[in-house]
């Protein structure tokens, strides 16, 4: 469990949303969840470790 | 010539959207939730309890159903004290995770609402040490 992760994953993410691109194309720019609840983004693995990822959808967090 | 006779026959009904809906929900939380994911009847409200541990090693249980028009997500563990702002964390007064606008703050699809809930998981995780919620 890595605060590195969650720093990276917060960058991807603000990126993303101040660009408006709430699924990008660019591998480095997507945030992926394994089947145990991991976060994994898109550049750090390769196209076969990418088949039981399932990718997140970016939007903005609404409050309730 | 032989004469065919039918063996069986088919009933030309259509599986209903809801049964149809469930097979597909079925079939999805088997590829992508958690092996330890429960299907559970609560309060007549039909989902799935999943448990979820964020990078930082917080334990997490989240209970996933659709609520008519979009998949929604309500946190049962851990607890939410009076102490936490919900406005600040995206989440409804009833513990529901709010994850945008539409579709009353639900998901269109479950796979969605899954993947979004890890990530309200994380970014919850953060809130609790730093409160402020990092996206």
């Amino acid at each position: 469990m890595s605060q590195p992760v969650l720093d990276k994953l917060r960058d991807v993410v603000l990126d993303n949303r101040q660009r408006r691109d709430e699924r990008p194309s660019e591998r480095g720019k997507q945030v992926l969840v394994d089947p145990s609840g991991r976060i994994v983004i898109g550049d750090a693995v390769d196209d076969e470790e990418r088949l039981p990822l399932s990718e997140v959808h970016q939007a903005v967090f609404a409050a309730g | 010539m032989t004469s065919w006779l039918p063996r069986s026959t088919v009933h030309h009904a259509t599986f209903r959207s809801g049964s149809a809906r469930l097979l597909r929900d079925h079939a999805s939380v088997e590829l992508n939730l958690p092996g330890a994911t429960r299907h559970l009847i609560v309060d007549g409200v039909r989902g799935w309890l999943y448990p979820l541990s964020s990078e930082l090693g917080d334990p997490f249980e989240l209970f996933l159903f659709f609520d008519g028009s979009a998949y929604q997500v309500k946190v049962v563990s851990p607890a939410l004290s009076g102490e936490v702002d919900t406005h600040a964390c995206h989440l409804f007064s009833d513990g529901r995770i709010c994850f945008g606008q539409s579709d009353g703050g639900g998901m269109p699809t479950l796979l969605e609402a899954y993947t979004r809930s890890v990530l309200w998981a994380n970014g919850y995780s953060v809130y609790l040490r730093t409160s402020s919620f990092p996206f």
